[in-house]
Formats: structure tokens, C-alpha cells, sequence
């Protein structure tokens, strides 16, 4: 019964949190498409590959897939990884920028 | 006449391809080296006004283009292929080539928010058969730079080798450490429920989270079975999740922790109990240079449960409180480190020790297991690698297996 009240309470504190912390950050977020015609935003983006890629696996080339394709990869990693937001767009901008498009 | 040294915003317009790099030791670490390269053309250009000057004349243009918003749907096959062959003159069971396994992932990105990602495992057994089933099937909603939410079945973010090195394109050896497999195992694979999880910087470091509430692991012949089950048999949700540190970005700990409640096998007859199940765990990596370090640990316990041993019994057992414990240590070295050569920079040695030792009720005892691995990987493309690895086994109650492991798998 304890613990049935603990998993109800953790449902609800993910839930209640993630639609507080959506319609706080939705109006305001900055998630939208990484502009690529940044250098400042790809140098980032680059270093920021060469970091975090490789913490867990080699670096795959970034002309192995079109930007498109980065772009929903380069969301995958994010989550599995749990990348920041903003270096994970870093990211995406560069590999988008060097893609096979 | 002399040629004009490029500006880094001409650099940085021309697609990057790490073979041009290869001078730097044919190796994906090389892409560091890239990177700073970069960042220092750009500290150089900005000192010189250049980049200055290009944004002054965006600007004056109307150059910055309007955020958009991206509504498109967009889907991403990937995944691995991967072929096994094992020998062993020890235990009786030879030569032969294992089941050969697909292993797709989809990828479905609807605007810049949502992703799904659903992952098959296909597989053909030791008698012909194909082998299906669902590793993972989740919805991410990507709230802001540090939250997503996560809803459906999902890779335990317990510990580290489950959620980011169980893949085999990215395992050093052909084998789970002893202990972080299926059956018998002491590392949760899958969960079925909600997750959250997101990283953030705090300071010169960034740190990660994960914290999921699922239905829970349920109890089977060899213990518990920690894996997502589409239903919940006790109507007690698991908790647990990890959160780790990274002062650098080579380097990274963590620490786990999990909490269930899981009812008795029944039986044919007689009523079965429910027992508090509860896990913690501590890893660490450290990715510097060529070197891939790394170690994890898992301490679970079961309390007392009143349970069948099989579904057949007639009646249910007393089983005693069984504590499990469960490790690795693997350090691995590529050898672009110590050779430019093309083909010798490719290998990369790796050493695993892992062990799982289990204490109290000793039907589950079955799994224990100490074992030394010692492999080799070539890698022929970032996610394309040849594996050879020589196993030695020790079973507390079991002759000792040497076994020769062999493994092609294709990432793509």
C-alpha cells in the first residue's frame, strides 16, 4: 500500500511537472531549428561532437546522413545522453552543416 | 600571387569529413583536435574584426533569419546487424555459429518537441525459429533544455551500461558482462511507465538525471525478472533513476537506486506474498584521449517472499532474503594512440573483469558467475567493427568454460 502511494505520488509530481514546466517554457522555448548559417553556433556544435559523442561511442562522420536525418539522430542522442538542450542544437548545427546534403 | 588563407566562415561552410583527418591518427579522437582548430581560426578572425565585420554587414542586410518553427515529420532507420561464432573445447559445447540478429531502431521526429523511437530485436534461435520482440517503444516530448519526458517502454537509466553501451556497435567485447544480462541478471534492462530526464551545466560541468515510475519488475525462476512488463501484476509501481556529474567531459560518475514491490510466482495453489525489492549502484567512465575506462556496480535485495519456484508447483515456497551484487571494471585503449599506421590505429585491445555472486535463497545462486575477458575490436568504420574475445568463466558450482567469442557488427 506504501509503496502503491509512492508510485502514485511520483506519477503525479512527473506529470504535474511536466505540464507546469510545458506551458511555462512552450511560449519561450528556444527549441527551433538550429540556424546552421551560425559559425559561432557550429564551432560550438563541433567541439561539442567531438566532447560528448565520444563518451560513449566513436564519432560517426557527419556525411553519413543528410541534415535531416541529424536532426531527428541528433534528437535521439540527446535524450539517451541526456545532453543539454542548447548543446545538443550545437550539435545538430554542425553535423547538419557538414552533412551529405 | 599567393593564395588567400581561408576565413574560419569559409572553413566552417565546408563539409567536414573525418577522413581529411586522418593524418591526426585515423581515429575519431581526431575530431577534437578538429574542433579546437576551428575555435582557435575563430578566436584569431574575431581578434582580427573579421567576424565583426560579417555580422555588422548581416545585420545591415536583414542577414538573421526568423526563428522557425518546424512542424515536419521526419523517419530515421538505424540500428545494427550483427553475426556471432563461438568456440569452446571446454564445455562440451564446440563450435557454432549464433543466431544472427537485426536489430532496427525507428526513429520518428514530429517538429523540434517530439520524438518517437521504437526498437526491434529479430533474432533466429539455436532451432531455426525467428525470434521477435520489443526492446523499447517510447514517446519523448523535449519540454525545455534540461526536461524531456518520456512515456512508454524504455532502457533502464539504471547504471550505465544498460542505457549507453549494451548496443552492439558500441560494446568493446562481444559479450555483457557477467551479471548485466536477461536472464538471471542484476542489472534492470527495461521499464514500461514514465520517465523524466534531461542535462543541465552547473558550472564548468554538466550534470544528468533520469527518474522513472514503472510497472515494475515481477519474479521469476532465476530471480527477479527486471524488464517492462505491459501490465502490472501487483498494482505497486517501481521506482528509481540516476543521476550522475561530469567535472570534465571525459569523465563521468554516477549513481543509481531503484524500489519495488514484486508479488510471488503463484501456484498451482495456496496464496503467495509480496516482498520489498531495492537496488542501488554506483559507475564512473573516463574517456580521455585513447583510453575508455569504465566500472559499474549494483547491490539489490529481495526481502522474504512466499512464492512458487515454478509455475507448475503445487504449492508456494518459502524463499529466503536474497541479496545480489554485480560488477565490472573494462578498460580499453585504441591504438591511434602509440600509431599513425591506417591499420593499426584501428585496433583497440580491451580487459573486462565481471562478476555476480548472489546470497541467500540458493536456487538463485545458479547465476554466479566470475569471468575475465580479454578481446579485440577492429574498427572499420565508426559503427562498422570485428570483435575477437577469449573468455575464461569460473562457476561455484560448475566446471570452469573457456570460450572463444567472434563478432561482426554493422551499424548503421
Amino acid at each position: 500500500m506504501k509503496m502503491r502511494m509512492i508510485g502514485l505520488a511520483v506519477s503525479a509530481l512527473i506529470l504535474g511537472g511536466a505540464v507546469a514546466f510545458s506551458s511555462a517554457t512552450l511560449a519561450q522555448s528556444d527549441d527551433q531549428t538550429p540556424q546552421s548559417s551560425d559559425p559561432m553556433q557550429i564551432a560550438r556544435g563541433a567541439k561539442a561532437w567531438s566532447e560528448y559523442c565520444g563518451r560513449c561511442h566513436n564519432i560517426r562522420d557527419p556525411s553519413e546522413r543528410s541534415g535531416r536525418s541529424w536532426s531527428v539522430v541528433s534528437k535521439h542522442m540527446r535524450v539517451r545522453a541526456n545532453i543539454p538542450g542548447a548543446t545538443a542544437k550545437d550539435i545538430e548545427a554542425f553535423l547538419k552543416s557538414s552533412s551529405n546534403d | 600571387m599567393t593564395l588567400a588563407t581561408p576565413t574560419f566562415a569559409q572553413t566552417i561552410a565546408t563539409p567536414v569529413k573525418l577522413e581529411d583527418h586522418s593524418e591526426r591518427g585515423v581515429t575519431m579522437k581526431g575530431a577534437s583536435a578538429l574542433a579546437s582548430d576551428l575555435l582557435t581560426r575563430r578566436d584569431s578572425e574575431q581578434a582580427q574584426g573579421d567576424l565583426a565585420g560579417a555580422s555588422s554587414t548581416d545585420a545591415e542586410n536583414g542577414a538573421a533569419p526568423p526563428a522557425q518553427t518546424n512542424d515536419r515529420i521526419e523517419v530515421v532507420l538505424t540500428g545494427a546487424v550483427v553475426a556471432d561464432a563461438s568456440y569452446s573445447g571446454s564445455d562440451g559445447t564446440g563450435s557454432y555459429f549464433g543466431g544472427a540478429q537485426f536489430l532496427p531502431i525507428l526513429l520518428v521526429g514530429y517538429g523540434d518537441q517530439l520524438l518517437v523511437e521504437t526498437h526491434m530485436e529479430i533474432t533466429t534461435d539455436s532451432d531455426g525459429e525467428t525470434e521477435t520482440s520489443l526492446e523499447y517503444a517510447q514517446v519523448n516530448y523535449l519540454v525545455n533544455d534540461w526536461l524531456t519526458v518520456v512515456a512508454g517502454k524504455f532502457l533502464s537509466p539504471i547504471g550505465q551500461y544498460q542505457q549507453a553501451l549494451h548496443a552492439p556497435w558500441i560494446n568493446k567485447l562481444p559479450t555483457a558482462p557477467a551479471g548485466f544480462t536477461e536472464e538471471g541478471g542484476a542489472s534492470p534492462m527495461t521499464e514500461t511507465g514514465l520517465m523524466v530526464r534531461g542535462g543541465f551545466k552547473i558550472g564548468a560541468g554538466t550534470a544528468t538525471y533520469a527518474a522513472f515510475v514503472g510497472n515494475g519488475p515481477r519474479l521469476g525462476e532465476l530471480g527477479p525478472m527486471l524488464e517492462g512488463f505491459g501490465g502490472d501484476d501487483n498494482r505497486n509501481k517501481a521506482i528509481g533513476g540516476r543521476v550522475s556529474y561530469l567535472p570534465t567531459p571525459d569523465f563521468e560518475i554516477g549513481l543509481s537506486a531503484m524500489r519495488a514491490r514484486i508479488l510471488g510466482m503463484p501456484a498451482m495453489a495456496g496464496d503467495v506474498s509480496q516482498a520489498t525489492y531495492s537496488l542501488v549502484g554506483a559507475d564512473f567512465a573516463y574517456t580521455g584521449g585513447y583510453w575508455d575506462i569504465r566500472g559499474e556496480y549494483l547491490r539489490s535485495r529481495l526481502g522474504e517472499i512466499n512464492s512458487a519456484k515454478e509455475p507448475t508447483d503445487p504449492m508456494p515456497t518459502t524463499i529466503p532474503r536474497t541479496k545480489w551484487e554485480a560488477w565490472y571494471g573494462q578498460v580499453a585503449y585504441r591504438l591511434a594512440g602509440i600509431s599513425s599506421n591506417k591499420v593499426i590505429a584501428n585496433f583497440e585491445p580491451a580487459i573486462r573483469y565481471s562478476r555476480i555472486s548472489v546470497s541467500g535463497y540458493s536456487e538463485f545462486a545458479d547465476v554466479q558467475e566470475q569471468r575475465w575477458s580479454f578481446g579485440i575490436a577492429y574498427w572499420m568504420k565508426p559503427a562498422v567493427v570485428a570483435k575477437v574475445a577469449y573468455e575464461i568463466a569460473d562457476f561455484p558450482s560448475a566446471p570452469s568454460a573457456k570460450r572463444l567469442n567472434l563478432q561482426l557488427t554493422f551499424g548503421f
